[in-house]
């Protein structure tokens, strides 16, 4: 662990409020982004982002040194996330309406530069769409892996850290969640 | 999707996901090599996967709202009654709520040992020595 976070970590056990939003400052993005990508909805990422922050600054205490600050963060945040899919599961709560709306939002907005053009703009809105619904066709075990493989860009040794997965088990299970993915995806652009 | 799948189809299918990300040993590249030449449904198939994977990658990061951490602290505040932000105190690191609980269980044990007790205290009346052995009675002179 680096200085930085050790630092950061003792003040957070001091309960030092100025650490707090130095940590949701530096993190919100990442925290942000795998938690919507996990449950493809703002509204609820939005919520469970919120929990991961006050998991984290309640259980400071239990976080051992050993691993990566952000290890344990992306840990936090994947329990989080698995455990909302299962609660909205269990709800038959999951609506797709807010990621029409969300596409509809990115099309508006477009990608950034001046060589923006609406049709591509809507293309891409709707590829993000179509893979957005692939990531969420997948279970919650398998979703979490390639998220934060192919989305956060972390190597298999951290994912194996995070999900406390066995080497074997993290690199099958991403093959299936890929070939999952591959077979929505084609359909789709077929 | 199950992780039912026999060993050796779970190595395969790890050797294929290093294969995608280009981490194989050259010894294992070749052993897949061969088994893609020998499968062009394979090969089509790990075609498809990182076509699939580099659009995955393309996807836009999504930023955090900007008043995220605000609402975080707020429902902190509102969670712990303002409590839960400032250095602790003594009272955060002794657990004085669990050392209150042991009292109260040692002295109802204690209050339930005395009133068990015949002596109504925790001595125990210690137990009458035994007679002295009576010495044989001298026999009457007659």
């Amino acid at each position: 662990m680096s200085v930085r976070d050790r630092e950061l970590v003792r003040r957070l056990r001091e309960r030092d409020e100025r650490a707090f939003r130095e940590l949701v400052s530096e993190h919100r993005d990442r925290v942000y982004n795998l938690t919507y990508r996990m449950l493809g909805n703002r509204a609820e990422a939005e919520d469970v982002a919120q929990e991961v922050f006050i998991t984290v600054f309640k259980t400071i205490d239990s976080f051992r040194e050993e691993a990566k600050f952000s290890t344990w963060l992306y840990r936090v945040a994947v329990n989080h996330c698995k455990n909302r899919i299962k609660y909205l599961a269990r709800r038959h709560d999951r609506s797709k309406d807010e990621l029409d709306e969300n596409a509809g939002a990115v099309a508006e907005a477009g990608p950034p530069g001046p060589m923006r053009r609406p049709d591509r703009a809507v293309e891409g809105a709707q590829m993000e769409v179509v893979l957005q619904e692939a990531i969420n066709s997948l279970d919650e075990e398998h979703r979490a892996v390639v998220i934060l493989r192919e989305i956060e860009d972390l190597s298999i040794e951290e994912i194996c850290e995070i999900t406390g997965l066995p080497d074997g088990t993290v690199k099958s299970r991403l093959h299936r969640a890929r070939l999952a993915l591959r077979k929505k995806i084609t359909r789709h652009l077929a | 999707m199950t992780d039912a799948a026999p060993a050796t189809d779970e190595r395969l299918q790890a050797m294929l996901s290093d294969y995608v990300d280009g981490t194989l040993t050259a010894e294992e590249r070749a052993e897949v090599d061969a088994a893609l030449a020998a499968d062009p449904a394979l090969r089509a198939e790990l075609e498809e996967v990182r076509d699939s994977m580099k659009l995955l990658k393309s996807l836009p990061p999504a930023a955090a709202p900007a008043d995220l951490g605000r609402t975080v602290e707020a429902t902190i505040a509102r969670r712990s009654a303002g409590r839960f932000f400032g250095r602790r105190t003594l009272g955060d690191r002794v657990p004085f709520g669990v050392l209150f609980i042991v009292a109260i269980v040692a002295l109802i044990a204690i209050a339930g040992l005395l009133w068990s007790s015949p002596t109504g205290s925790l001595k125990r009346d210690r137990p009458a020595p035994p007679p002295p052995p009576s010495e044989p009675a001298a026999p009457h002179a007659r």
